[in-house]
């Protein structure tokens, strides 16, 4: 005999209750007489639409199968919805709880999803980005690839569809007739880029090979916004000459908007893409180098690039004379997306382990707030069932009550959601790349909140089986005390969300802990009413670096005595910036010792350090004496490159291998460059950029401090008059204020702080009130236990102490793992911390002293209630 | 006597009328298949049949099932004299709108009610 199939059976049962076997039992009667009329297959078909349509007609009205007192019993699916919505708002403070459990982690996991995806598809916006791979020629350090290599890497068509490269972008001074000068970014790229990068041109031709040879005419691609802003989109401009340093450029086509180089900064962006000129002679100029983009072709992997790019290198060794000599050469590749996404992988990876830490605690918490709602309700069930109800009626009172608290956090959570997006875009945070693009996805919100619906619904039916009142709600009358298992599961629950919280309240603590250490380095009043503007000298007036530093003076002398202008000094590089870089050999350092340390070098002005609010250490800062001929070749120092020494830096001697040989005078605070997320390096002032570099650096900043209030446009203009008079062919850069060049160093600190400290309280804030939860369960299913001490004549004390220890037990034990935990999960964030150590005891002992005071509260309170409450009561109350 | 009965309801109570007291729930439904074919599933019987007993036109019984349920329970349906009452006065409406009608109900099977 064909059995009848049973698949459904369970799920009837769920929706209707005992009433589910009255059908169960007709279909058993009928299914032989259905199997012998259809066939097994129809009769199949038969019981799977006869199963779901009366799910569906009376699970939703839920009548007739227990008779009519099942409407007494409040039985049926809208009853139990409407029922339990009433329940939720009689008890506020329960569903806020709840709700705001799920919430917050539906928030943290649909924004830090959303902006994971953001990072992954906006930042590398390239075709086949995962068969793009950076080529680098290196000693050790991180350098660029000369040219006979990236004509030798072009040749290996076996590995590489194609291999392209740039240089810059650099700022130059364009002149255009009728039109003042302006500064535009320049950058230099092979004919193939742009191809390869998968853009197209709006207007005008791409670049071709023919465009490389320096015979021909000069040509240029321009970007898409420069063609709006210098040539108001007109097609007039294809065609059109552009002057760069008096050569003269004819405007080849014009790039599809959003068009930018493969690198990591994008906020010099490029407005001009000028073809690289190479002759096709390999007797080279080894000056040319470039950034590297390889698209390998398909099926070959990282390892097969790097194995050709090293063949390529030997080969070069081989056939030219002196070439890359030093055993240190060797080639390095790097996937593209790896190193645009940067340590915004790093960031994300740390925001994504706080959020799954967050979700975990959640998940704990609505299991604690279930159960402890189970046991204030376990009574109300018990009623029910006596009235004749299914023992089920708890399940599906449970599952109703979850499915609202679901829906409720769903709704809140993409509110607070889409706010907190469009936070993340505005503050555009350096250290999430991408994050100018962030949005919230569809798919991870809509994976989210389904995640969220199954897990509250999950909870649901796992306390539900847990719970012993339900199982057996009859047997409650008699029960005992809690059962021991539940105990068990209780102290576990309460470990579990210690530790949890301990782990994610460490993690907030050092960041935030970061954040203080940061502002107390001034870096933000450093910025306050500071302006800054740079200048690019072309090189056929300023040859050399005293003709830079005639112009530089001159200005810097117009500029004092301003009215509002408190101090004046100009520098290579922008404030809290990185800046070029040398090899170094310091004094008592033996450099054939492993490889030379490097250090960040800019040349500045004697007011430098004044204008900026740098505080110098020891000895003194530069001045007047310092510059020009014959005076002695000094230096400052910032402390790490003053660690290099060893002892006291001070009169002690460095040089850049081969050149002069430059005495430390000061040491000076280390300020953050360029990111927060490395710690700031060896840094050196000096007056002269001679000493470190054989080139003249040609860009100077000018950094203007004002008094308090004062304007800044009167003081900017007298910048551009002091410039102008002292050539009037040189245009100034917009100034712009400190704060908005480099302010990102201080959002991003911000943001960063604020995020962890919000994920912190909320973890707090959820593990006290889960914590809460599972001991008042606890102490509400023993109230019979403890009632029946109390009437022995134990103390209250020590029915107290007694609750108190064994739950400060499992708190102990979950501080102490969560501790550990934390000092795993520290590395992640090691490099986001400025001046603090991922083992800060500090922040360990302050967080472990803050958590355990919590927990204590959400333990005394309910266990003090229950030591205190009437034995009587207690035991009329079972 | 509160609002009419629906169709499905008539239906039932027919096939009530037909089986006598105590009848179960799957009995009714293949008597109401025997004759006019249509298979209604147990879902809308059975919340028929609560609606009905709400408003004290039948009444019911929970009993023990045999072996060909596999022990399951069987709920077994009587009809009241309300109910009586209520399928009469249908009827009575149904024969006086259908008077003199025969031959253009039967003539187009596409309109029986099936």
């Amino acid at each position: 005999m064909i059995r009848r199939p049973t698949s459904l059976d369970g799920l009837l049962r769920l929706f209707l209750g005992e009433g589910a076997e009255i059908v169960l039992g007709d279909l058993d009667e009928e299914w032989p007489g259905r199997v012998a009329e259809f066939g097994e297959g129809r009769a199949r078909r038969w019981y799977l639409r006869t199963m779901l349509s009366t799910m569906g007609t009376l699970g939703v009205q839920g009548r007739g199968m227990m008779g009519s007192r099942d409407r007494s019993s409040g039985a049926g699916w809208v009853h139990a919805f409407r029922y339990e919505t009433r329940a939720l708002v009689r008890t506020p403070v329960w569903s806020a709880l709840a709700v705001g459990t799920l919430a917050t982690g539906m928030v943290f996991a649909t924004v830090v999803f959303s902006m994971a995806e953001a990072m992954r598809t906006d930042v590398v916006p390239f075709p086949d980005a995962d068969r793009l791979f950076v080529i680098r020629e290196s000693n050790g350090q991180v350098g660029a690839v000369a040219d006979p290599t990236l004509r030798r890497l072009q040749e290996r068509a076996e590995v590489y569809q194609a291999v392209e490269a740039w240089s810059g972008p650099i700022d130059q001074n364009l002149s255009r007739p009728d039109a003042d000068p302006t500064v535009v970014g320049v950058a230099r790229v092979t004919s193939g880029l742009v191809p390869l990068l998968g853009y197209g041109v709006v207007a005008g031709r791409q670049l071709v090979i023919e465009d490389e040879d320096p015979g021909r005419e000069r040509t240029a691609l321009i970007s898409h916004a420069f063609w709006t802003r210098s040539f108001g989109s007109s097609p007039d401009a294809i065609g059109a000459t552009v002057e760069l340093n008096g050569l003269g450029y004819t405007v080849a086509g014009v790039l599809e908007e959003g068009a930018r180089l493969p690198q990591r900064r994008q906020a010099d962006g490029a407005d001009l893409w000028i073809p690289v000129q190479r002759t096709a002679d390999l007797a080279l100029d080894p000056g040319l180098r470039y950034q590297v983009v390889a698209k390998a072709r398909p099926a070959v992997d990282r390892a097969d690039v790097l194995a050709a790019a090293s063949q390529t290198m030997e080969e070069l060794r081989r056939e030219l004379d002196q070439w890359r000599t030093d055993p240190s050469w060797h080639m390095e590749v790097d996937p593209l997306p790896d190193l645009l996404q940067g340590d915004g992988v790093q960031a994300m990876a740390a925001l994504g382990a706080a959020t799954a830490l967050l979700l975990l605690l959640g998940a704990a918490n609505l299991v604690a707030l279930t159960l402890a709602r189970l046991q204030a309700r376990s009574r109300e069930f018990v009623v029910h069932t006596a009235l004749g109800a299914p023992p089920s009626i708890a399940l599906r009172r449970l599952l109703a009550q979850n499915a609202i608290v679901a829906a409720l956090a769903a709704m809140a959570a993409l509110g607070v959601a889409v706010w907190l997006v469009e936070v993340v875009r505005t503050a555009n945070p350096t250290w999430i790349p991408g994050a100018a693009y962030a949005r919230l996805g569809v798919s991870e919100t809509v994976a989210t909140v389904l995640a969220a619906i199954a897990l509250s619904l999950g909870v649901a039916v796992l306390t539900s089986r847990l719970h012993p009142h339900v199982q057996h709600a009859a047997s409650l009358l008699r029960s005992r005390g809690p059962d021991p298992k539940w105990k068990a599961l209780g102290r576990s629950l309460v470990l579990v969300e210690t530790a949890l919280v301990v782990t994610l309240a460490v993690g907030a603590g050092l960041v935030v802990r970061s954040l203080s250490e940061l502002q107390s380095i001034d870096v933000a009043r450093a910025m306050e009413n500071r302006m800054v503007a740079r200048i690019n000298l072309n090189s056929s007036t300023y040859g050399d670096s005293e003709s830079v530093r005639g112009f530089t003076d001159q200005v810097l002398a117009r500029m004092k005595g301003v009215p509002g202008v408190t101090a004046v000094a100009a520098s290579t590089s922008p404030p809290f910036s990185s800046a070029g870089w040398n090899f170094v050999v310091v004094e008592g350092r033996d450099p054939s010792e492993g490889q030379l340390p490097s250090t960040e070098i800019e040349e500045v002005t004697p007011d430098y350090f004044s204008v900026l609010d740098a505080p110098v250490v020891s000895g003194r800062s530069l001045d007047r004496s310092d510059f020009g001929d014959g005076s002695e070749k000094v230096v400052v120092v910032n402390e790490a490159l003053a660690d290099l020494f060893d002892g006291d830096a001070l009169d002690r001697s460095l040089n850049f291998t081969g050149g002069p040989t430059l005495r430390v005078v000061g040491v000076v605070r280390n300020s953050p460059a360029g990111s927060l997320s490395e710690a700031p390096g060896p840094r050196l002032y000096l007056a002269d950029m001679d000493d470190a570099f054989p080139w003249t650096v040609r860009t100077r900043w000018f950094i203007v401090r004002l008094s308090d209030d004062a304007p800044s446009a009167p003081a900017m203009e007298a910048l551009h008059t002091a410039v102008a008079e002292a050539d009037p062919a040189i245009p100034l850069h917009p100034p712009r204020r400190l704060l908005d060049l480099r302010g990102d160093l201080l959002e991003e600190a911000r943001f960063r702080s604020i995020m962890f400290a919000v994920l912190g309280f909320m973890a707090l804030l959820l593990g006290a009130a889960g914590i809460y939860g599972v001991v008042s369960h606890t102490l509400g299913s023993a109230r019979r236990e403890t009632g029946i001490r109390l009437a022995l004549g134990a103390t209250r004390a020590r029915v107290f102490s007694r609750t108190v220890a064994a739950e400060a037990a499992a708190v102990a034990a979950g501080v102490a793992l969560g501790l550990l935990a934390a000092w795993q999960l520290g590395h992640l964030l090691a490099g986001f911390l400025f001046g603090v150590s991922p083992a800060d005891p500090t922040v360990y002992a302050v967080t472990t002293l803050g958590v355990g005071l919590v927990a204590a509260a959400a333990i005394v309170i309910p266990a003090y209630r229950s030591a205190t409450a009437d034995p009587v009561a207690s035991l009329r109350g079972e | 006597m509160g609002r009419a009965l629906g169709e499905l309801e008539v239906t039932l109570l027919y096939a009530l009328m037909a089986l006598g007291d105590d009848a179960p729930g799957l009995a009714l439904r293949q008597e109401v298949r025997v004759r006019s074919g249509r298979d209604l599933s147990p879902g809308a019987v059975y919340t028929a049949l609560g609606r009905m007993e709400d408003r004290g036109l039948i009444e019911s019984v929970l009993a023990e099932g045999g072996d060909s349920r596999s022990g399951r329970p069987i709920r077994l349906y009587t009809l009241l004299a309300a109910g009586t009452e209520a399928l009469t006065e249908a009827h009575r409406h149904i024969r006086a709108m259908s008077h003199g009608l025969g031959d253009a109900l039967t003539a187009d099977p596409g309109r029986q009610g099936v």
